[in-house]
């Protein structure tokens, strides 16, 4: 039980960190350039409205069963929550705040990393929070493509009509995902508190 | 040999209208700031006054016309550079929320590339030009200052990296009334001291009669009136200026004698 919760959260944190790597610095990047970012939401958005079965059967038919077919599809997933809240935080900046930025000389990169970044910060957390849900309920999935985690207990709990595999899979999830938003929604708050005038 | 020019900025027929607007919003303004002048530009809401200011940072770009900062057209530099010789300050402050006093004040001199010491120096200084102790305000964030408070921190921040120009964009317009005269008599104090060239935007009369060397008066993106306060007041130019300026008799009159009371203290 507990080597499938820490094998579930392995799973769902190297997603997230790695959604974030790709989403987080070209969400920095388009925020201000519409013409691109508009069509590179509208790939993210199309990919995160397929079916999660049907993007995890295609993948099995491209990488095979196992871990990798399941953190691409959790990567692909939150790739869109993670780079439509930071586009959001930064437009969402007050335009007085990003105009004395400007007003003051500071480079592009410094405007960006050190004014718009910790001030688009909470929306950001919300868009983490959103994608990492996403992630511990769909790697649950993961297990009927022969992921590891609490998805792998609850199909062979299904298989074997295990009622103690299913109850501690079924229960295992809740556990995770409501650390999971109890502590981002912390997180968040604090961030808000920081960044309110 | 080198000839400074007599004027630390000068706008010529600087013109501005904004994409899909009928009429100017700046039209031909053409006036010059002497080296540690402080300019009041007064004008109703509307009147393109924090246009013109704007202008001088380029955060407004112009249609037609020039602006130059000692001789040089501020469209022939690069922009940021630029900017970070110049002060500004506008309304509500404009302190980052997330960043200490002593981190928003340090961010001009960071990207001048400052030594650590020098900027941390230079922090303590401004904070005690405007009446702040260092020790106790250096870490605060900005929303544990009162209004005067934020104000100061706003206007050390403008003047910490030794500004060319400094741009005021009614950098008193929401505080307290009874702070207000305060807070002025501490700017002046300040901007004599650092003799830095200021251009003070307000829609209050009496401010701006009773802070700058000199007043200009904007209505409908038009330079109607410049000249010292003395001058409006005594000789307004025309009959909106003295409107504007003088207003009633006993308002006029005690415009009047405010000004001479100044004009003998300095």
């Amino acid at each position: 039980m507990i080597s499938a919760i820490a094998a579930h959260i392995a799973l769902c944190s190297t997603a997230v960190a790695i959604a974030t790597a790709i989403a987080l610095p070209m969400a920095l990047v388009l925020a201000d350039r519409p013409i691109i970012e508009r069509p590179f939401s509208a790939v993210l958005g199309a990919l995160y409205t397929v079916p999660s079965l049907a993007l995890l059967a295609v993948l099995v038919q491209w990488v095979g069963l196992g871990n990798t077919s399941v953190e691409i599809a959790l990567v692909t997933y939150a790739l869109y929550a993670i780079f439509r809240s930071t586009v959001a935080g930064i437009r969402a900046i007050p335009f007085e705040q990003r105009e004395i930025a400007t007003a003051l000389g500071l480079p592009r990169w410094k405007r960006r990393m050190r004014v718009e970044l910790p001030l688009a910060f909470p929306a950001i957390l919300s868009g983490l929070r959103i994608a990492t849900l996403g992630s511990i309920a769909l790697a649950t999935l993961g297990g009927y493509v022969g992921g590891s985690g609490l998805g792998a207990l609850l199909f062979t709990g299904f298989a074997l009509q295990n009622r103690a595999m299913l109850v501690q899979g079924a229960l295992g999830v809740v556990a995770i995902a409501l650390c999971s938003e109890l502590g981002f929604r912390a997180i968040e708050r604090v961030a808000r508190l920081r960044t309110s005038a | 040999m080198s000839v400074e020019p007599p004027y630390a900025l000068r706008f010529d027929r600087a013109s501005v209208r904004f994409p899909g607007a009928a009429t100017f919003a700046l039209e031909r303004i053409s006036l010059q700031v002497e080296p540690g002048e402080l300019l009041t530009i007064v004008g109703a809401s509307g009147s393109g006054k924090s246009t013109l200011l704007r202008c001088a940072n380029r955060l407004v770009a112009l249609c037609d016309g020039r602006i130059e900062i000692d001789g040089i057209d501020i469209e022939s530099v690069a922009i940021d550079p630029l900017r970070r010789t110049i002060g500004y300050a506008i309304q509500g402050v404009g302190l980052f929320a997330h960043l200490t006093v002593a981190e928003n004040l340090a961010l001009v001199p960071e990207a001048l590339g400052w030594p650590r010491a020098r900027i941390d120096t230079r922090i303590d200084e401004m904070l005690a030009r405007v009446r702040l102790d260092p020790a106790i305000y250096r870490k605060r964030l900005p929303r544990a200052l009162s209004g005067g408070q934020a104000q100061r921190v706003g206007i050390a921040r403008a003047l910490i990296a030794y500004p060319r120009l400094l741009l005021l964009d009614e950098p008193f317009g929401a505080v307290d009334p009874i702070l207000r005269p305060q807070l002025q008599a501490e700017l002046l104090g300040v901007l004599r001291e650092a003799h830095t060239t200021t251009l003070f935007v307000t829609h209050d009369v009496d401010e701006a009669l009773f802070l700058g060397d000199r007043v200009a008066v904007i209505h409908e993106g038009r330079l109607r009136a410049i000249g010292t306060p003395r001058a409006m007041l005594d000789r307004p130019p025309d009959a909106f200026t003295a409107d504007l300026l003088c207003g009633d008799a006993l308002l006029h009159e005690y415009r009047r004698d405010r000004l001479a009371e100044r004009e003998t203290r300095s």
